[in-house]
């Protein structure tokens, strides 16, 4: 099993934000001890807006130091037989199992996700997190102990203000210099195609993109084959 | 690990003696500072674990070498000492160009793989233009409505040099296409383009939401992108299977990984039925988790999760691992 991870953005504050340079930075070696493949790491000020170039920086600066002054992938896995490490391992790998197991008498994953079941699942264990942070049962630091009132001191990202000017005309001169039959024979294949549950459909979505077909388009094409979909109403 | 019986027996009463003689008087001189001590995602933690903890453990068996089944000590046989990990710092902002001139910036400042976050319009299937797209432009990730703002995103950057990681699930075949469409053109061969499209719906129903179409049409575009990855992308992953957005949604680490391996075996089991050969597809399906702030919970949540898939992949479907799990 290949994996990638991120750091959590749930765990970013935006109240002291640089703290969370400390956050990521544990949580970025837990990840390379767990022994991932690919690492993101979060920047400070994503509580608050897209990453600045400066926040960015360190966050692939707390990678480099892991990965080239702490020693620690010197060795391979160096929590290897560590009791608790161990014991939780195993402890987690029974919990799996017995979450398989429910799945498995609700009929399968398909029939779960219409059941709600995840989606409620999930909210508990949300709500039961949230009292016990409202009740101050855990403590986020910043957040509920340790406040300060100190005004905020970072650099946010500006965005180019003419940006969506700039996509719009773009998409419009798209639209005005490309083949329109060449367009409307890629929609048609593609069309036929959602309709015969044998076809494989990238070949028609390379065709689509080869002729300039926007995503918009292609979608909703697709749409029209497949219909929508609508939460259940139970949760 | 592994114990010698009278070994562990001999430990236990150990064990014992210290809890009532070195235990007992530290806790009456200074009681421990919580009643519980809970993890993260509220498991118990006892105060110290010993080999009485694991008494079944049996090395081969359950951890193995790194490199070999079932895999939890890791799937490299010299673990980051011979392959780095990836450093893949996910970002997308505004137009393609924008986002292009972060990618050139992070290349240079070390990161060694690009990871791109598209705006909602474009994870949603809306071109820019598009009145449902109407005040989301490029807040949340790089806007991509075309083929041509897919070239202007990797414009200058040598796509048979990087892998190229893409966070799109709906619309996620058609955005493969534009990539692929644009290797095409610059005359690289499909074949050796490396990356990852994220591409699993599954958790888009079950935590994030950015769902469009009915479950089994969205299954049958997945299975469609592992088919034609399995035939024509090899080095690709075709899904990303993810625990990352249903943990951001609240949930447990158990619940993260449950939830996601339950979703990979979904797909194995479509790709199956597709009449794809579980020995070429299943080592192009990648994962994806979130690492949370509770330190030893995430790492054993990591192994467990390889050893758990190790596991299903031999025995319920009977797959040849070969290294990497």
């Amino acid at each position: 099993m290949r994996f990638h991870t991120q750091t959590a953005g749930v765990a970013l504050t935006a109240q002291q934000p640089e703290v969370n340079v400390v956050r990521v930075a544990i949580q970025a070696l837990a990840a390379v001890l767990g022994g991932t493949q690919s690492l993101h790491t979060n920047s400070l000020d994503e509580a608050l807006a897209l990453p600045s170039e400066h926040a960015v920086r360190i966050a692939l600066r707390t990678q480099q130091v892991i990965a080239e002054e702490t020693g620690v992938a010197n060795t391979v896995d160096p929590l290897g037989g560590s009791y608790f490490v161990e014991a939780l391992t195993d402890q987690t790998e029974a919990e799996v199992y017995a979450y398989f197991r429910r799945i498995d008498e609700i009929g399968g994953v398909l029939p779960a996700i219409e059941a709600g079941f995840f989606q409620q699942e999930i909210a508990d264990a949300s709500y039961r997190h949230q009292q016990e942070v409202d009740r101050g049962d855990r403590t986020i630091v910043g957040v509920n102990r340790y406040v300060t009132d100190e005004p905020l001191n970072i650099p946010i990202l500006e965005m180019d203000p003419n940006g969506y000017q700039r996509q719009v005309e773009r998409l419009r001169r798209l639209r005005e210099r490309r083949d329109p039959v060449r367009v409307e024979q890629a929609l048609n294949r593609l069309r036929n195609a959602c309709d015969d549950q044998h076809e494989n459909l990238m070949p028609y979505l390379l065709d689509a993109a080869r002729s300039d077909v926007t995503l918009g388009e292609t979608m909703a094409v697709m749409k029209q084959a497949f219909g929508l979909y609508q939460e259940p109403m139970s949760i | 690990m592994t114990f010698d019986r009278e070994k562990l027996t001999q430990h236990r009463a150990n064990r014992e003696a210290w809890e009532r003689e070195t235990l007992g008087p530290t806790l009456d001189k200074l009681p421990e500072r919580k009643d519980r001590f809970v993890t993260q995602s509220s498991v118990p933690i006892n105060r110290l674990y010993t080999p009485a903890d694991v008494p079944d453990h049996d090395y081969d068996r359950d951890l193995g070498n790194p490199g070999a089944y079932p895999f939890t000590r890791g799937i490299h046989a010299t673990g980051h000492r011979g392959r780095q990990w990836t450093m893949r710092m996910f970002a997308g902002f505004g137009v393609a160009e924008e986002t292009n001139a972060r990618f050139k910036y992070l290349i240079s400042e070390g990161n060694m793989g690009l990871s791109v976050a598209f705006d909602l319009p474009t994870l949603m299937g809306y071109d820019t233009d598009a009145p449902e797209a109407l005040g989301e432009f490029g807040s949340c990730g790089v806007a991509v409505s075309s083929l041509e703002d897919m070239e202007i995103l990797f414009d200058g950057i040598p796509l048979e040099q990087v892998t190229t990681s893409m966070t799109i699930n709906s619309p996620a075949a058609v955005l493969w296409a534009y990539y692929i469409a644009m290797a095409e053109k610059r005359g690289i061969d499909p074949a050796r383009l490396r990356g990852t499209l994220q591409n699993d719906i599954l958790k888009e129903f079950i935590a994030q939401k950015e769902y469009v179409f009915p479950p089994k049409p969205s299954m049958r575009l997945v299975t469609d992108t592992i088919e034609y990855g399995t035939r024509h992308l090899p080095e690709w992953n075709t899904v990303s299977i993810s625990g990352y957005h249903i943990r951001e949604a609240g949930s447990t680490a158990v619940q993260e990984l449950a939830f996601t391996l339950a979703d990979g075996l979904e797909y194995v089991r479509w790709s199956l039925e597709r009449g794809l050969d579980i020995d070429e597809f299943a080592p192009r399906l990648s994962f994806f988790f979130n690492c949370h702030n509770d330190f030893f919970e995430e790492i054993a949540k990591m192994r467990a999760a390889r050893r758990i898939w190790a596991r299903e992949m031999r025995e319920t479907f009977k797959r040849v691992i070969r290294g990497r799990g």
